[in-house]
């Protein structure tokens, strides 16, 4: 008995003391971190595949998914609903951006979804700088590729580093710009530059991008392994396009008023934002870019063709491509803000305001405030209108359903003489309880069939284009027109401002037999393209220039353009652009009716973002943006 | 486990022993001991008769017979009993035994071992286990603990079946990073909550370092030792405890009725109509309201209490356990089997849908604790334990359930309409009806499985050098959680009727969608899913050795000593496992048990540090000074029966919620959401690897150094004790993660998680007890105990430029920070002239007035301020009386904590819903000019902004509960006896059955009601009767 239980003793001990021995660095355990910076940057393939990591950045997804993270945050829109960035962003409330970090695309960092969910502009932006300066400090590890390979790389590097210190920048002004791999260890505590240094500093990788991007992936070495697989990829066209915008940027009067006090246009920057653009006219005049003819100009921004399951074409020189398709897109996607609840909106309605509608001019080429007689009737305002009104804004009365033929089939955003409750239109708040709050819906991204009731969607896709090519000629005017004037063709180019406007016009072509209850898809558009600007515009860079902001803002509409350049442009302070306005009808049409939809707020200091407080706190350097101290 | 085998080998050794014991000779004095609290005989005492060696022991009955003459003295004693001497002046002598209070030999657990309770210098609360057991009213340790250990703050905040354990905090808080207590059952670590109360021997709290210092990197939140019963010498004594109680809700936030609240609807949108006229529309004509009022058409006007629908007057908990003791010399076994059922407080019904969904839990537990004792010098050791837990949630989303007992409208539609089909606005934001969501919503079955096996051996070795022993221990845990059988949701086919269109909106489930019978659906009868959802296994080994030593000296030299070597590996399913390692020493001397000196060591590790950081030393030194057993102080023996005094230093640390391997940057392919290509875009084909993290080499444990001072003291002859702890501390290197930390954002990532915070603590622990005997034999007791507790942040990376009122240095964890209110504007003369909100065109009267706190002209971010306490109380209180009285016995326990402010949940027509769901208490106090009775609270608004209600929402967290009540009887008579039954004890007792709070609910902690399940359910009030059946 005795014995037996000592050898179990023994036998015990003898088999704890074994594994003592056996584990020596018991606790000096990690898993297998065997992947070093070498084999993550060394040779071709895995580089691009960490810069690969930019285009799919959650900022860019949610920029052109724009669920609520609208970009359109100026004179253009109101929203039902005051907890998105389009009603907070418009109603003055930029404090907003810090204090919700759900749908917002300045700063949309939920911890608690997902810590690893970084996007909006601010958060997402600073991370893909630090990527941007990752890849170039590791740089001289890529020993397994050739010179153009290196060069794809470095040019991409370059480009995302500009474009996200861009973005940031323009929303809220001058800022460190970070061009070195930050250790946790190193001074971070630094100041900011001024607004101008910071877009220089833009512009100076800029440059280092366009002389290493290629104007064609199909034409290097990895394109050419199966052609077109690179598109999407940034090319020398999209490093010029937004360096031809970020110098514009530079010489507007917001800018020049941070330098100078005085809110005009800086000529010097002017000139070098129109050679810039130039640079890419040629390239489209090459045949690398082209304006898409009218009929195809919805799918700069919507489709639902098969054949493709994304949107590309020689339009867009910038643009984050996607590849999902269907009822998601519209349920999930555009459909949830463009959309009344009727139509698969979820109660959160981004709506154009009057303001918006108002900028379009008559078919005949004059603002509708100055259209010769006739041109423009106040009691049937919505034909005989510039096409891209239709294109771009849903009205009353459209048939909206292509399966159905009673009353719900049609659009209904009247205020009165309906059957609801208060008598208001059934894509109208309060008709229902989310519609539209200004008697319009945006019907940009929405091709005609794309609804949940015809559920014509199994290849629906939208996108938001970052740059296409439209907006280059009109950064060329901009810059032509202040600098030399409408008619003169600059010595660097040869092209005048007004040519460069007209340009954009003349693809814009004109029904015949107009009929707003129909949807312009099943439009028929003749060979007349929309005219050019009438000759008493073009007399004067001063009248021109109204033009082609004008031109700009229906052209560019609802593609994140609009706030940026009012508050470029130093307007956007003015009661012009801070009252909104909806409009007010019946069914029947029987009256149209101007009304303030609300009055926005618009101070000195809402020209910029604040930062969030916790970092301004931080130390004496990182100055609060005037007025939110 | 082959028990009766067992019983009936033990049992005729036991009488065999007793025969021999009570063959004696001479005269016989005979008689009967009790306890003295109890009644109850007692076995098994030892009565000798003074200065010889004549002795007996006390049989099943608690008799006794020895032979003494007249005059000699008999002594009794017993473990945990006051010794008795009497002199023998006739035949029969019964006799009661008292328990000890401080008693020279009454042992206390300390970590890796025990130590005389005396001699103890260390800051260590001990807590018996029948008082747990005695708390039957509660279905877990954690909540039992709660209001009767000094120094332990409990919060609750649930009452969820399964999760309702209590949250525990030792003394002051002096982290962000958890202060859960490491909690070690038998010395193992493992949650306490899934033990049965009555397997419980004792429970000790380790406060200070000198008591945790041996567990050195683990022990800087404090230490809970619980020591499970084991087999005693002696005759098998089986015990049967059952008691069922009826539970209800506490209290949860009353809301007004639909006819009150659209009332109150138009006030709010009339008050608003010169700032926004928008919602005008929303105004309900006086002719609806009348119909809200008189409930003529509750189809179209309804009026549904939905508090009413969703909670159930009252549910039912039950628990019952069997238990055995016993052993010989040979061996000692303790036997506890228990099944508890804690039932579910939401109203779910049986419409036909074939199951009804619950939230309740049940549990059942076994343990078998065997000490085998093969030689004299030997003791091994088989414990095996296991609880088995069985948890029901609903399966329907639970914000949306919750919103049904804390916030949907009266008036958002009835519950069915007439035609029986339920209503459900699917259109609306969150109008899902939560009465049809909860019956037809599934449900969900979680099993927890907990089984732990433990060898341990010790050796006494005696002959290597006298007092010298070794400990080794093995224990293997095998946890298992699974998910499943779950039942699938079973929709029904709802609709909405909008009375003022007619129209009539259909909403139908996917099974009907699916269905071919079209408009003749029969709800779809649920579908049991027979895969387990989840499945997780999480293991355990732990291994231990130790060397101890423990030997008095003559000339009053006490001396011990531990040397104790543990591993631990833990790894949960497949994933990478986790070791802990730990080395621990202790050595204490006593002079004459009267100067006391303990010095602890660790020197552990933790695998989440680099090389360099993973192991660490952690030291402790105390001192005590029994005053009472100076020489001098012995003629004060008649009023002074002990005073001691003590002080202890040292240092803790806690890796408590610190990620492992930190220090490694890791780089990791990441998933590539590009897509790139035309016509069809798609992923790149590029493998993509991203850093996941920027490794700190030098992260590593927080380091808690304390110290504690100490009196205890009892006077008169155990009638009072007197003990009062004062300590203080700090902590270092505590770690902050990458969002606490503020670094400038262009740093680009994640900041990289640093060991920087510091704060320190201080606080005091005061109890006092009496106890005495009246000379009707009335024995009654009394205490009162006190616990501060303060800590104060000294940094934690506050931005630099914050105004000092704004930075967390210089306040406690938590400190609560709010706008201040000056009252409610009375008017747009009083509105212009005062100070205004930047941008708040919205602004008028009725609305709060805040405070300009720094004077810059306008309310903003600035005007945030430190207001009221923590949302951790500073003070808490435990007050219990209890006598007895011929079998009756009463105790009345009340915890209380106060100093902490907590966040009230208010509703008033709270976005993004607006629903008619106003708070009761609010509405009573609500600011309405021409109404007589106006308030305090600003004036409602509807679908507009909300002024800012600044400090209204946070409350004084000041709350008395009436914790525990217990009256009970104790049957003893012949009658039973000859039944075999040795005692009977029937108890009616309640839990949690009155409550003092400012909140509108009964929570412990603040905060709005997240979408937490959890968290969202009640607290419950319990009344409990049962019984105690002793063979």
């Amino acid at each position: 008995m005795e014995r037996s239980n000592i050898i179990r003793i023994g036998g015990i001990l003898m088999a704890i003391s074994s594994l003592l021995i056996s584990c020596e660095d018991y606790l000096d355990k990690t898993p297998a971190s065997d992947l070093t910076e070498e084999q993550v940057f060394g040779n071709y393939k895995k580089f691009q595949g960490f810069v690969d990591l930019f285009y799919g950045d959650k900022r860019l997804i949610h920029y052109n998914q724009a669920l609520t993270s609208s970009l359109d945050l100026g004179d253009d829109v109101d929203c039902n609903k005051n907890f998105t960035v389009t009603y907070n962003i418009p109603h003055g409330n930029y404090w907003w951006v810090w204090q919700n970090y759900h749908q917002n695309i300045f700063n949309q960092h939920d911890e608690s979804i997902d810590p690893a969910v970084r996007s909006g502009i601010w958060t997402a932006g600073w991370y893909n700088i630090r990527r941007a300066n990752m890849g170039l400090h590791y740089f001289n590890l890529l020993l397994e590729a050739t010179d153009e390979e290196r060069n794809l790389i470095k040019g991409q590097l370059y480009f995302f580093r500009a474009w996200n210190h861009f973005e940031i920048a323009r929303s809220w002004g001058g800022l460190p710009y970070i061009d070195k791999y930050l250790n946790p260890d190193d001074e971070m505590h630094l100041p900011r530059l001024s607004y101008h240094e910071t877009l220089m500093k833009v512009v100076q990788d800029l440059d280092s991008a366009i002389a290493c991007l290629p104007v064609d992936w199909n034409e290097t070495v990895q394109g050419q392994q199966a052609f077109n697989s690179c598109v999407g990829r940034v090319t020398k066209g999209a490093a010029l396009a937004t360096k031809s915008r970020a110098l514009l940027y530079a010489a507007s009067p917001l800018a020049t008023k941070l330098r100078t006090g005085n809110p005009v246009y800086d000529n010097e920057l002017l000139i070098e934002s129109a050679k810039t653009s130039w640079e890419i006219i040629k390239l489209a005049q090459q045949g690398v870019y082209e304006l898409v003819p009218w009929s195809q100009y919805r799918e700069n921004f919507a489709s639902n063709k098969t054949g493709s399951n994304t949107i590309w074409n020689k339009e867009l020189i910038w643009t984050r491509l996607k590849n999902a398709t269907g009822p998601d897109q519209i349920n999930n996607g555009m459909g949830r803000i463009h959309n009344s609840q009727r139509f698969g909106g979820n109660g959160v309605v981004t709506c154009p305001t009057l303001n918006m509608v108002e900028l379009y001019e008559t078919a005949t080429g004059y603002p509708i405030d100055d259209a010769p007689a006739g041109d423009y009737n106040p009691l049937n305002p919505w034909v005989n209108r510039d096409p891209r009104f239709l294109s771009t804004i849903l009205v009353d009365g459209v048939k909206w359903v292509a399966s159905q033929n009673n009353d719900d089939a049609y659009i209904q955003l009247y205020s009165s003489g309906g059957t609801s409750a208060s008598g208001a239109g059934l894509d109208m708040d309060p008709g229902t309880t989310s519609g539209s709050i200004s008697g319009f819906l945006i019907r940009k991204y929405i091709p005609y069939g794309v609804n949940n009731k015809d559920q014509q969607w199994s290849q629906y896709r939208f996108q938001v284009p970052f740059i296409r090519l439209a907006e280059i000629y009109l950064n060329y005017a901009e810059a032509v027109n202040e600098v030399y004037g409408p008619k003169t063709i600059p010595p660097f180019a040869a092209m005048t401002a007004e040519e460069a406007v007209n340009t954009v016009r003349r693809r814009v072509k004109l029904p015949v037999g107009e009929d707003i209850r129909k949807p312009v898809e099943l439009f028929i558009y003749g060979n007349a393209s929309l005219p050019d600007v009438p000759q008493k515009y073009t007399v004067s860079k001063e009248l021109f220039r109204e033009r082609i902001r004008n031109e700009r803002s229906v052209e560019l509409a609802y593609e994140g353009h609009r706030w940026f350049d009012l508050r470029r442009w130093y307007v956007a302070h003015l009661p012009k652009y801070k009252i909104r306005y909806k409009c007010i009808f019946d069914k029947n049409h029987t009256f149209f009716r101007k009304e303030v939809l609300f009055e926005g707020i618009f101070e000195e200091k809402h020209y910029w973002l604040p930062f969030n407080r916790k970092d301004v706190n931080q130390y004496e350097g990182f100055k609060q943006n005037p007025g939110w101290e | 486990m082959n028990k009766i085998k067992l019983i009936k080998n033990v049992l005729p050794l036991i009488i065999f022993l007793w025969f021999m014991n009570s063959a004696s000779i001479g005269q016989t004095v005979s008689g009967k001991v009790t306890d003295a609290d109890t009644h109850e005989e007692l076995i098994g005492v030892t009565v000798m008769v003074k200065g010889t060696n004549i002795g007996v022991i006390t049989d099943i009955n608690g008799m006794y017979k020895i032979s003494a003459s007249k005059g000699n003295t008999l002594v009794f004693s017993y473990v945990g009993k006051e010794n008795v001497e009497i002199v023998v002046t006739s035949a029969v002598h019964d006799v009661a035994l008292k328990d000890k209070t401080v008693s020279i030999d009454e042992v206390v657990v300390v970590g890796y071992g025990s130590q005389k309770k005396e001699s103890v210098v260390g800051a260590i609360s001990n807590v018996k286990g029948d008082e747990i057991a005695r708390i039957s009213g509660v279905t877990n340790v954690s909540n039992a603990l709660s209001g009767i250990v000094p120094g332990l703050t409990t919060i609750n905040y649930s009452g969820k079946p399964g999760q309702d354990e209590a949250q525990l905090l030792i003394r002051a808080k002096s982290t962000w990073n958890g202060m859960e207590p490491l909690i070690l059952v038998d010395g193992i670590e493992r949650d306490m909550n899934n033990l049965d109360a009555n397997e419980i021997e004792s429970i000790s709290i380790l406060k200070d370092a000198s008591a945790t210092a041996v567990f050195g990197v683990r022990g800087g939140n404090g230490v809970i030792l619980v020591t499970t019963k084991r087999g005693r010498e002696g005759k098998p004594v089986v015990r049967m405890t059952a008691n069922a109680g009826v539970k209800n809700v506490s209290k949860v936030p009353e809301y007004l009725n639909s006819y009150e609240a659209r009332w109150l609807r138009n006030q709010a949108i009339e008050n608003q109509l010169p700032v926004d006229p928008s919602t005008w529309g929303y105004i309900t004509p006086v002719a609806e309201l009348k119909h809200y009022r008189d409930q003529d058409l509750p189809y179209q006007y309804p009026d549904v209490n939905w508090q009413d629908e969703m909670l159930k007057k009252q549910a039912w908990t039950q628990k019952i356990n069997l238990d055995i003791r016993g052993g010989t010399k040979f061996m000692k076994y303790f036997s506890s089997i228990s099944y508890l059922y804690d039932g579910d407080i939401l109203n779910s019904q049986d419409f036909g849908q074939g199951y009804i969904p619950k939230n309740d839990y049940s549990r059942f537990n076994f343990r078998s604790n065997f000490d085998f004792l093969p030689t004299s010098t030997t003791t091994f050791s088989v414990d095996i334990d296991g609880a088995s837990g069985k948890e029901h949630t609903m399966g329907a989303p639970a914000y949306l359930i919750w919103l049904g007992v804390y916030g949907k409208g009266p008036d958002d539609y009835p519950i069915r309409y007439e035609d029986g089909i339920f209503a459900n606005n699917l259109a609306g934001y969150y109008m899902e009806n939560p009465v049809e969501l909860l019956n037809y919503g599934g449900m969900i079955t979680e099993t927890r499985t907990d089984v732990n096996t433990t060898f341990s051996l010790n050796q006494k070795l005696d002959f290597i050098t006298k007092g010298l022993s070794f400990n080794g221990r093995v224990n293997f845990q095998n946890y298992y959680y699974s998910q499943g059988p779950n039942i699938a949701e079973s929709r029904m086919v709802t609709k909405y009727v909008d009375w003022r269109s007619g129209t009539e909106v259909w909403n139908y489930p996917i099974a009907y969608l699916n269905s071919k019978h079209g408009f003749n659906f029969i709800p779809q009868k649920a579908i049991i899913d027979t895969e387990k959802a989840k499945t997780n296994v999480y293991q355990n080994l732990m291994y231990q050795m130790s060397v101890d030593y423990s030997r008095n000296f003559t000339g009053g030299h006490d001396v011990t000593g531990l040397f104790l070597f543990k591993r631990r590996e833990y790894s949960i399913g497949s994933n990478f496992p986790s070791y802990r390692e730990e080395w621990a020493t202790r050595l204490t001397y006593g002079y004459k048990n009267t100067y006391l000196f303990e010095t602890n060591g660790a020197y552990n590790g933790s695998e989440k540090f680099d090389r360099g950081h993973k192991f660490g030393f952690f030291p402790s030194i105390a001192g005590g000074w029994v005053f009472s057993n100076e020489p001098f102080m012995k003629s004060m023996k008649k009023y002074i029966d002990f005073i001691k005094f003590r002080y202890s230093w040292g240092k803790v640390g806690s890796d408590n919620n610190i990620p492992k391997w930190l220090y490694v940057t890791q780089w990791k392919q990441v998933t590539n959401s590009a897509k790139i290509g035309y016509p069809n875009a798609t992923v790149p084909p590029y493998t993509s690897y991203d850093i996941s993290n920027i490794g700190n080499p030098n992260a590593r444990w927080e380091t808690a150094t304390k110290n504690d001072i100490a009196f205890e003291g009892v006077f008169l002859s155990n009638f009072l004790s007197v003990n009062f702890d004062y300590y203080w501390g700090r902590r270092d290197d505590i770690f902050m993660s990458a969002e606490q930390r503020n670094i400038p954002p262009w740093f680009g990532a994640d900041p990289v998680a640093a060991n920087i915070g510091k704060t320190k603590e201080k606080g005091w622990e005061l109890e006092v007890k009496i106890r005495g005997t009246t000379s009707q034999k009335l024995n009654y007791f009394a205490s009162a105990a006190i616990s501060y507790a303060k800590d104060e942040v000294i940094y934690e990376e506050d931005p630099y430029l914050l105004p000092l009122y704004q930075k967390n240095e210089g306040y406690q964890i938590g400190q609560t920070r709010s706008y201040l209110n000056e009252g409610v504007i009375q008017s747009w003369d009083e509105m212009y002239t005062g100070v205004m909100w930047l941008n708040n065109p919205q602004a008028m009267p009725g609305n709060f007035r805040q405070i300009d706190y720094n004077a810059d002209g306008y309310i903003d971010a600035n005007d945030v301020v430190p207001y009221g306490y923590p949302d951790h109380p500073q003070y808490s209180m435990n007050y219990s009386i209890g006598c007895d009285y011929k079998g009756f016995s009463l105790l009345i326990q009340i915890y209380g904590t106060t100093n902490s402010t907590l966040e009230e949940s208010i509703y008033e027509f709270s976005s993004p819903y607006y629903a008619s769901v106003v708070d009761r208490q609010l509405y009573n106090d609500i600011w309405l000019p021409g109404y007589p009775r106006s308030g305090s609270y600003r004036h409602p608004s509807f679908m507009y902004f909300a002024n800012n209600i600044g400090n209204y929402k946070y409350k004084d967290g000041t709350m008395w509960r009436l914790k525990n009540v217990e009256l009970a009887y104790q049957f003893q008579n012949k009658f039973l006896k000859e039944l075999g039954v040795n005692s009977v004890r029937v108890f009616l007792n309640g839990h949690n059955l009155w409550l003092y709070s400012h909140l509108n609910e009964d929570r412990e902690t603040g905060g709005t009601r997240i979408n937490d399940n959890v968290l969202k359910y009640p607290m419950t009030k319990t009344y409990n009767m049962g019984f105690n059946i002793q063979f």
